[in-house]
């Protein structure tokens, strides 16, 4: 509620209004055909239909624990893998230019191979998303690492710190900034090529939904569904990524200037 | 052992000391050569010296952070191979965790040593206590003006009770009249703790003003100029005091001219 007392932030709810209007306009005078496009109250039936059938929350949960899961392997081997390369030149030399290799690729290419390799479902879609994830997060990771002042290594190994208190108290709090904005990219590029890979690869999900839609020309569940996955990511954001921003770096004032 | 001689109240040993870098620009950098000296346990002992004379680069070699090419540091009798607890070390840049807050930071030291939770949140409170930083336990460093950083930064090193501590221009960043305060603050924790202290300035004031001796380097590649006793108790220190006392002025004016000396 805070957020409706604030001007700025409801300068940013303007936009969805106007397009929603003209959305409304253009469907409702018929200017384009609802066959074409359909209009808002079609839309939201199709949505109320979709939920009073329980379909739609159960795309909603299936496609978020794959995000979930995806998300989980990514930062495992991610801050892993960037952890040990941030630390060890020679790993870095022997691991970037093989990351910066696949980074190239974009996770959904790997869709036909991962269907030949998994068959239809949660495990290729999870590869396909790690793949769209991973780079991000060992990218930033390294990064981050690489930015943590030397004083701070000092400052530790003086107080008598070993290799495990560098890691633990100086190199992961501080590549943490940068490991979240990972995260928060991860989620981004996660999420689209979720939907992108439940499209063709799963035979459950939001990205189903939409498909299975189109194959009995359900413009109205297409829609439902889009607007779901965007209006879901916005959920994801203010409510859960913001948050922990807020609650770690930036109560440490670590936040970078990028 | 050329020209040191050891015994049971030497605390720090440099022994015939030579240490290079290599600059940004990749070239070798003779940064000490042949510095030898001695420091009393309990002492308190200021570095001065002209920039670039390896003033900072003595603190790495005793805090075991860097390695000499030639010659070696004893501590308690010890050769330094590497940074251990027992030399605690503040640095210019203060090095505090921006993650941790004043409380996190002054524990860390003892949190390393698994001290118990009961008897670290003790002894972190005491020197929260003796810094004068009570209300601000939970606030992080960005939170801090640059005089509480410093003092937060003496405390954690302090809270880590190492037998020596290391200064390097500890109260450059801070602006006049807190350094004067924090010189206060430092004197009287010296005396209170007992701390063996080695402190690096480039300033003959605070030099003369803290040391017990004053060790004057001569410029790049930085050697032992001379060493120079204040015979002023620590207890009788004071600005006001000093400030018109003949022998301390002579000895002020005569460590500048060393200095000085060393500036062409």
């Amino acid at each position: 509620m805070r957020s409706l007392r604030n001007p700025e932030k409801l300068l940013g709810v303007l936009p969805f209004a106007v397009l929603g209007l003209v959305w409304w306009l253009v469907t409702a005078t018929g200017v384009v055909h609802r066959n074409v496009l359909a209009g808002p109250p079609e839309v939201w039936r199709a949505t109320t239909d979709l939920a009073s059938r329980g379909l739609l929350q159960d795309d909603i949960v299936t496609s978020l624990l794959r995000l979930v899961l995806a998300m989980a392997v990514s930062l495992v081997l991610g801050v892993g893998l960037g952890l040990l390369a941030g630390l060890n030149r020679p790993v870095s030399d022997f691991l970037l230019p093989l990351v910066s290799f696949f980074n190239s690729i974009s996770g959904i290419a790997w869709i036909p191979l991962a269907i030949v390799w998994f068959g239809l479902g949660t495990v290729t879609v999870t590869f396909v998303l790690v793949n769209s994830i991973f780079f991000l997060i060992f990218f930033n990771t390294v990064l981050g690492v690489r930015s943590v002042p030397a004083v701070l290594e000092n400052a530790v190994k003086t107080l008598g710190g070993g290799r495990r208190e560098l890691v633990l108290q100086v190199y992961l709090p501080g590549a943490l900034p940068f490991i979240m904005s990972g995260i928060r990219g991860g989620f981004g590029f996660g999420w689209r090529a979720l939907i992108a890979a439940e499209l063709t690869a799963a035979t459950s999900g939001l990205g189903y939904l939409i498909y299975n839609a189109s194959n009995y020309a359900r413009g109205d569940q297409i829609l439902a569904g889009i607007i779901v996955i965007g209006a879901l990511w916005i959920v994801i954001d203010m409510a859960v990524l913001a948050p922990i921003e807020r609650r770690t770096v930036q109560r440490w004032g670590t936040v970078r200037q990028v | 052992m050329r020209g040191a001689v050891s015994t049971a109240d030497t605390k720090i040993v440099a022994d015939g000391l030579h240490f290079a870098y290599r600059s940004q620009e990749r070239e070798p950098v003779v940064a000490l050569t042949d510095v030898s000296f001695e420091v009393r346990a309990g002492e308190l002992l200021c570095v001065v010296g002209p920039s670039g004379c390896g003033k900072s680069s003595l603190i790495s070699l005793i805090a075991g952070l860097a390695r000499p090419q030639q010659g070696r540091v004893l501590v308690n009798g010890r050769t330094v191979r590497g940074p251990g607890a027992d030399r605690g070390v503040v640095f210019q840049e203060l090095g505090l965790m921006p993650w941790r807050t004043v409380n996190g930071n002054i524990g860390q030291g003892l949190e390393i040593a698994r001290v118990p939770r009961a008897r670290r949140d003790e002894v972190v409170a005491r020197f929260v206590a003796m810094i004068g930083l009570g209300g601000f336990e939970e606030r992080y460093p960005h939170e801090l003006s640059g005089g509480m950083k410093q003092r937060v930064a003496l405390a954690r090193t302090l809270a880590a009770d190492p037998t020596v501590m290391l200064m390097d221009e500890p109260f450059a960043a801070v602006d006049a009249q807190t350094r004067v305060t924090l010189q206060k603050d430092l004197l009287r924790i010296s005396m209170q703790t007992g701390k063996t202290i080695v402190l690096v300035t480039h300033s003959v004031e605070e030099a003369a003003f803290l040391g017990d001796r004053v060790m004057v380097m001569t410029r790049r590649p930085g050697r032992v100029k001379e060493i120079i006793d204040v015979p002023i108790p620590r207890e009788e220190r004071d600005y006001d005091a000093l400030a018109h006392d003949e022998p301390f002025n002579a000895l002020r004016v005569e460590i500048t001219n060393s200095v000085r000396a060393e500036l062409w």
